[in-house]
């Protein structure tokens, strides 16, 4: 297997793993499999929220903000964990510091999924600025406030692990299960997804049963 | 977003000119002051017939936005189609080619669909049958107990070849019923049996119209899940034939297209004035009657189905996605087969 990137592609190099797949697999393996598989993103009203407050932070280039430099739509790697993606804001600060700040339109939950994108980010920014970064943030638009997050040793064990299980997903190309939970409702890929159809095996399998079942008088017309 | 039933534009009026304004599509109409402006975020498919100009700026945009447009002749007749970017979803491709390289996997989601038509038929002529006078009734039960055993037959077949004698023979059966369903009306001669390329009688110039919908709906629902359109089951591998679209038609063409027929001939929406000859016999729609099925036919679209798995109502104009989903689902190993739409579910 070989990356897809521009370049000769080092023998033995790791599949690109995207940033985001970190978030969308921790959310719900199957919704980054549909994404990374199958080409299905789907919007709806969250994620066009999403795109919009985007379109604010993801022009390219860099503003700055008195001893702080902010960098913009940021494309970041690191070849060695095999990860890539863009930065929605990298902040340089004046003593040396580097911060990554992912934005959200949704509330920050705490150990939720959006800490291991914006840790996979911060552990790209560490080897491009051959730095340390041990803060890293999260603008929740919803709550108009920055959350400060900790890349500790767990959390950093955390991204190789994920960023190892969505790469198992890439190289064996099959879609994991569907949860069939709450998440659902509040996705937006459900429809692509059918958790519903496909929890219910055994009412499926009678449908294809009755395909060939007739019954002598229409049936409830 | 994806199920929500947006809106297909469909423009027929010749001369006219559409223009991208902004995030809207301006309308012009030759010999008209008034214009028109529609927001593109309501429409997911733009349809034009003959003589209409497209600007450059608004067909790259719906290259960008993957909003169809579709070519057809002034006639009705499908010439060509947009769909932006090919998706990304090479792995369902893939899927798809390999499912016709095995001959059992091939065979069963060709059999399905065909079961899946010859029920929906078999449901469309029993409901119609209610409303016929006694003879004709009879006649069409008669049918319709042929079609149950057709059905049998169906779950016995051995290749895709011996599926494709059944199915013809269904389909003949059907417009021998659909012959019964039709009332008589002035200037329309009565329905014989289905002819195409090209339609040399007014019954089946609407047939041949109305299939068009369905094809062009359902090709748009095929690429919207990422399907190759024309690596197909039952209908195979054939340039510049979408056979996968055609197999997925099937077991919609009943129920969408022949009932809206019969709809609109009995009910004499569409009349004899409704239709022209051209020399050497061919029958088309006229602008007018052309207005009528489109306006008809949005309605159509709109019209709720039970869906069993979905255990909710749909829009006629959302099945064939639900189905081109389905069908991915097993392609890609989720579903243990492919089951088709079934209008009694």
């Amino acid at each position: 297997m070989t990356t897809d990137r521009a370049g000769a592609p080092r023998e033995g190099d790791p599949i690109q793993v995207p940033l985001s797949a970190l978030e969308h697999f921790a959310y719900c393996p199957r919704q980054s499999g549909l994404i990374l598989l199958e080409d299905a993103f789907e919007d709806d009203v969250a994620t066009v929220r999403g795109t919009l407050l985007h379109q604010r932070v993801d022009t390219p280039g860099n503003r700055g903000r008195g001893s702080v430099r902010t960098l913009h739509a940021l494309p970041v790697w690191n070849d060695d964990l095999g990860l890539v993606g863009v930065c929605d804001a990298v902040e340089l600060h004046a003593d040396g510091s580097v911060l990554p700040v992912e934005h959200k339109s949704g509330r920050y939950r705490p150990g939720g999924p959006a800490d291991l994108q914006v840790a996979g980010q911060a552990m790209c920014l560490e080897a491009m600025f051959h730095t340390t970064i041990e803060q890293a943030a999260i603008y929740s638009a919803t709550d108009r406030r920055r959350h400060q997050i900790t890349v500790d040793a767990p959390l950093r064990e955390q991204v190789m692990n994920v960023t190892e299980a969505v790469r198992q997903m890439i190289t064996s190309a099959s879609l994991p299960s569907p949860v069939t939970d709450g998440r659902c409702r509040r996705c937006s890929m459900v429809d692509s997804c059918m958790p519903r159809v496909l929890a219910d095996d055994r009412r499926y399998r009678q449908g294809l049963r009755d395909l060939y079942r007739t019954t002598p008088e229409p049936e409830n017309v | 977003m994806s199920l929500e039933l947006l809106n297909t534009l469909y423009v027929q009026t010749q001369g006219a000119d559409l223009r991208l304004e902004e995030d809207s599509v301006r309308v012009r109409l030759p010999e008209a002051t008034a214009r028109r402006v529609l927001p593109l975020r309501r429409i997911d498919a733009i349809v034009v017939y003959g003589h209409v100009n497209l600007s450059t700026e608004l067909i790259t945009r719906c290259a960008q936005d993957a909003r169809s447009i579709t070519w057809m002749s002034g006639g009705g007749r499908f010439l060509g189609r947009l769909d932006g970017a090919v998706r990304g979803n090479v792995l369902l491709r893939q899927a798809q080619h390999r499912a016709l390289a095995d001959e059992s996997v091939s065979l069963e989601i060709a059999r399905n669909v065909v079961a899946g038509k010859i029920r929906n038929s078999r449901w469309i002529i029993l409901r119609t049958a209610r409303d016929a006078a006694p003879p004709a009734r009879e006649e069409m039960r008669t049918v319709a107990a042929t079609l149950a055993e057709k059905i049998d037959t169906v779950a016995s077949a051995a290749d895709v070849d011996t599926l494709r004698g059944i199915e013809g023979d269904s389909a003949r059966l059907h417009f021998a019923a659909f012959r019964h369903a039709l009332r008589p009306a002035d200037g329309i001669p009565p329905f014989e049996r289905r002819v195409r390329r090209p339609p040399t009688d007014p019954v089946n110039a609407l047939l041949s119209y109305l299939y068009g919908m369905v094809r062009g709906m359902v090709h748009g629902a095929a690429e919207q899940v990422g399907l190759d359109p024309y690596v197909g089951y039952l209908h195979g591998i054939r340039p510049a034939k979408p056979g996968l679209v055609l197999d997925l038609m099937e077991e919609f063409r009943p129920v969408l297209a022949d009932r809206l027929a019969l709809t609109l001939l009995n009910r004499r929406q569409l009349r004899a004035e409704h239709f022209e000859e051209l020399a050497g016999g061919a029958v088309q729609l006229t602008e007018d009657g052309r207005a009528v099925v489109i306006r008809e036919w949005q309605e159509a679209r709109q019209q709720l189905w039970e869906h069993g798995l979905a255990g909710r109502s749909v829009p006629a104009g959302l099945l064939p996605v639900m189905q081109a989903r389905l069908l991915a689902r097993h392609l890609r190993g989720d579903l243990p087969g492919y089951l088709p739409w079934k209008v009694t579910a």
